[in-house]
């Protein structure tokens, strides 16, 4: 497997009023095409900053971060942020979706960044409302959806631009146990079935076991490891 | 406009507010275009005035005596003299104003160039003493045509029978092209049947029209008429045409400084609410534009967004205000009784109102667009 996610040397520093604080120190990781990694760690760790450098929504202090070939700590904003729309769907603790925008609409969202026509948009977002089992509530508004299957209207929502890494902040934190099993399920299937490369930041260790590999992260390093041949 | 459904979604995320948004810019538009209407009908009204044409009035409104008219006619440089006067009645009710102008019997030769009568039905006209001309206007609003015997109920003109009911026989209509007027409830009749008929002011006139061949000798002339008639109970006020409209203009104040601080005082006011209003909107969702951001939307993007919505929200206002002012502008015609004729909301006026539209939609989303544009992915989703 040749690495899709390359860190090298990573430092992340935030200034905090007349406060520095070093939230990773000269970090490396490599992430493989296909797997599907679970950052761990307790809270402050710095896991949620590696993931938001992993997905170009931040920029590191120093070292280089390249995904998918493109060294994205040297991006511009603007090239940044089409990079994202290309290359990361994102799944958060939240959901994170658009109140007033239907299921339907809110999975658009990402499309509408593309030069798709409306009519291939649609179909593509009636396969992806299928891919997560939620073809019968096209037309609900998020609040409208419980807390699963707003979580499952976030995952078409990430997968809809077929993405090159998923990247999944807490994906089951808001979640009960048997929602957060059918996610998990679900995230399992993207990365085995279609081999989605998957990042995940979790707390909980019954998600982590879905992950292929589970990667520890204390005080802004890495500190342990372990690959799981299955689940 | 695949990003219109994001924008309408995002404008009607609060509809109370929209509504009462959209509203205010309704009113302010509908000002803008009332007002700017209403000006633009009185300078027309400068603008058409003739500069080789006097009319000569009485500094205090009265009536003149008809008796004026040979005098003036004798003053040299003078190529013809005529008289009107006017009285404001309705018929069948006051929805259906009609002004009566009494003319004499040379008025529509001398404006033969500003009214426009078959011969037949001038001649008819000059022939019946009862006989009225009406505008094509007048004709269609109140079905009219010539053969009709109509009553007029004055409002301003008792006849000596103690009446305020005068009859006409309709003989035809006339125009008058590229006037404003043309529009109006005019209906001209003999002076002669006025002057008998009425119970007061028998023997005077409410203007005249002087004619001259040269308009550079517009100020000597109207001194000689004025001077003819200095040491008279009833002194006379000679200027030209577009000088008397202009002064007509005047005894308002001047409007142009009403009109621009009434609309600017409104747009000012319209800035800082819709300014308002759309920070409090960009506050509300912060969340949700960081969100937009994660998923690829630029930091332009967003706040093109922003701009689109403020700018859907104001010009979508705008020309409805403005649409409103067109539909009413004729109503206030009809409720001036015709002094403000050709009261209209004139193409320009709608496009620059649709320009001022544009511009304050950008200028009170520009600080909410601005931070939308600088808004910190991470700040942002961090705060719920």
């Amino acid at each position: 497997m040749t690495a899709l996610v390359y860190l090298h040397n990573v430092v992340k520093r935030y200034v905090r009023g007349r406060q520095t604080m070093e939230v990773l120190h000269q970090l490396d990781l490599e992430v493989p095409a296909g797997q599907f990694l679970a950052l761990m760690g307790p809270s402050g760790s710095g896991k949620t900053t590696l993931l938001n450098l992993i997905s170009g929504l931040d920029r590191p202090t120093s070292g280089e971060v390249t995904v998918a070939g493109e060294r994205i700590d040297q991006l511009s904003s603007s090239r940044l942020a089409k990079w994202r729309a290309r290359h990361v769907g994102f799944v958060f603790q939240f959901y994170n979706l658009m109140p007033m925008l239907s299921a339907e609409r809110n999975i658009e969202l990402p499309l509408l960044l593309t030069s798709l026509p409306g009519a291939q948009r649609k179909r593509n977002v009636a396969a992806a409302l299928e891919l997560v089992g939620l073809a019968t509530h096209a037309k609900h508004k998020p609040a409208e959806l419980s807390g699963g299957q707003q979580q499952r209207v976030a995952i078409a929502r990430a997968l809809i631009a077929d993405p090159t890494l998923l990247v999944c902040d807490e994906p089951t934190g808001d979640l009960d146990r048997a929602s957060a099993s059918d996610i998990l399920d679900l995230l399992q299937r993207l990365n085995r079935e279609q081999g989605k490369t998957i990042v995940m930041v979790t707390h909980d260790q019954k998600a982590a076991d879905y992950a292929s590999r589970i990667l520890h992260v204390d005080k802004g390093q890495l500190v342990a490891a372990s690959m799981q041949s299955a689940v | 406009m695949k990003y219109f459904r994001l924008v309408w979604t995002g404008l009607w995320r609060k509809k109370v507010r929209t509504i009462f948004t959209l509203l205010s810019i309704i009113v302010a538009f509908v000002l803008f275009g009332m007002l700017q209407g209403i000006d633009t009908a009185f300078k027309q009204m400068v603008d058409q005035g003739r500069l080789n044409v006097l009319t000569v009035m009485n500094p205090a409104g009265l009536p003149l005596p008809l008796a004026y008219l040979p005098q003036i006619e004798a003053v040299h440089g003078v190529t013809g003299a005529t008289y009107r006067s006017l009285f404001i009645g309705d018929y069948q009710s006051l929805n259906n104003i009609v002004i009566v102008l009494p003319v004499g019997a040379n008025y529509l030769a001398l404006n033969s160039n500003l009214f426009s009568v078959p011969p037949g039905e001038l001649a008819a006209f000059l022939r019946t003493r009862t006989g009225a001309l009406i505008t094509p206007a007048l004709a269609l609003r109140l079905h009219w045509k010539a053969g009709d015997h109509v009553p007029i109920h004055a409002l301003n003109a008792m006849k000596k029978d103690g009446s305020p009911d005068w009859t006409f026989d309709i003989v035809g209509t006339f125009d008058m092209p590229g006037y404003p007027s043309r529009d109006e409830s005019l209906l001209l009749m003999n002076y002669p049947y006025y002057d008998t008929a009425r119970a007061t002011d028998a023997g005077t006139v409410q203007m005249y029209q002087v004619d001259i061949a040269d308009a550079a000798q517009a100020a000597a002339i109207s001194n000689a008429i004025d001077n003819l008639f200095a040491n008279s109970p009833n002194r006379t006020r000679t200027e030209t045409e577009k000088a008397s409209a202009q002064g007509q203009l005047a005894q308002i104040g001047d409007l142009d400084f009403f009109v621009e601080a009434i609309v600017g005082a409104a747009f000012a006011t319209l800035l800082l609410l819709t300014g308002s209003t759309l920070m409090q909107s960009y506050r509300e969702r912060i969340h949700e534009f960081a969100v937009m951001k994660t998923l690829g939307f630029t930091d332009a993007g967003v706040a093109a967004l922003v701009l689109s919505e403020s700018g859907v929200l104001g010009v979508g206002a705008a020309a409805l205000g403005l649409l409103a002012a067109h539909l009413l502008l004729p109503a206030v015609g009809r409720l001036a009784a015709g002094q403000i004729p050709g009261l209209h909301l004139p193409w320009i006026v709608f496009a620059i109102g649709i320009g001022i539209a544009v511009l304050l939609a950008l200028a009170s989303a520009l600080p909410a667009a601005w931070r939308v544009r600088q808004l910190s992915i991470i700040d942002a989703l961090a705060v719920r």
